[in-house]
């Protein structure tokens, strides 16, 4: 019993982190593997608060007009190319 | 006799030479390891916001709470595999987030990673450790207030 209040209490106030939205990507090629997914040459990107196509184009790319090839390589996920979603994982194709 | 020391002096010395010559540019053994791969973290940087080129735009290690944290690693040299990771911590010792990415550098190479939270960070001290193949390599620290 001691031990269970004793957790509560050094958990209590602690902020909670379970929606903390994470993603990367690099200018390196992902490992080659037998299995490549078409369209992933150039990695993925995880979809923060903020982001639109262009947005992730423009860093990407440098260019926010290549929003659409992100969007033809993600036709599958992407119903909108004006709705996306925080947690979304991208394929970026090579420009 | 004569005849037969210079055939067997030649036979010596040809083996040797061609033992000798035959050396750089031998083929490894079969089941000998592969040449080894050296990739390392040359440069961790934290920011706001970044270049198409991976690298932060605008540097700082003082955020606000609705800001999306960048950092960047630069990597010399090159693999056919290596593994990064950014593990987030709050406050010292709880866990924010963790991720890791791989990748085949061949060169210099910058792999970012960013996290963000929609409700705002608690105010208060992050740090955030960059990890290449398991190992610790650097760790940057930064404010939210």
């Amino acid at each position: 019993m001691g031990i269970f209040n004793r957790n509560e209490d050094k958990n209590q106030g602690k902020p909670d982190f379970s929606n903390v939205q994470s993603g990367g990507s690099s200018t390196a090629a992902p490992p080659v593997t037998t299995d490549p997914v078409a369209g992933s040459a150039g990695g993925t990107y995880i979809v923060v608060k903020g982001d639109s196509l262009s947005k992730i184009a423009k860093r990407e790319y440098g260019d926010a007009n290549k929003w659409r090839m992100i969007y033809e390589a993600n036709r599958d996920l992407i119903k909108d190319p004006d709705l996306i979603y925080p947690g979304q994982s991208l394929r970026i194709p090579q420009a | 006799m004569r005849q037969h020391s210079r055939t067997l002096m030649a036979l010596l010395l040809t083996t040797a030479l061609g033992t000798a010559c035959s050396r750089p540019g031998a083929s490894p053994a079969p089941g000998a390891p592969p040449a080894a791969e050296s990739v390392r973290v040359t440069d961790v940087d934290l920011g706001r916001s970044l270049g198409a080129d991976k690298r932060i735009t605008d540097k700082t290690d003082s955020f606000k709470p609705n800001e999306t944290v960048y950092v960047s690693v630069t990597t010399e040299g090159s693999a056919s595999s290596a593994t990064l990771k950014a593990r987030w911590t709050y406050e010292g010792d709880q866990l924010v987030q963790e991720s890791s990415q791989t990748i085949a550098p061949t060169g210099t190479s910058v792999t970012e990673f960013h996290v963000a939270k929609p409700d705002g960070w608690p105010k208060g001290s992050y740090k955030v450790e960059v990890f290449l193949n398991g190992n610790p390599v650097e760790a940057e620290s930064f404010k939210v207030g």
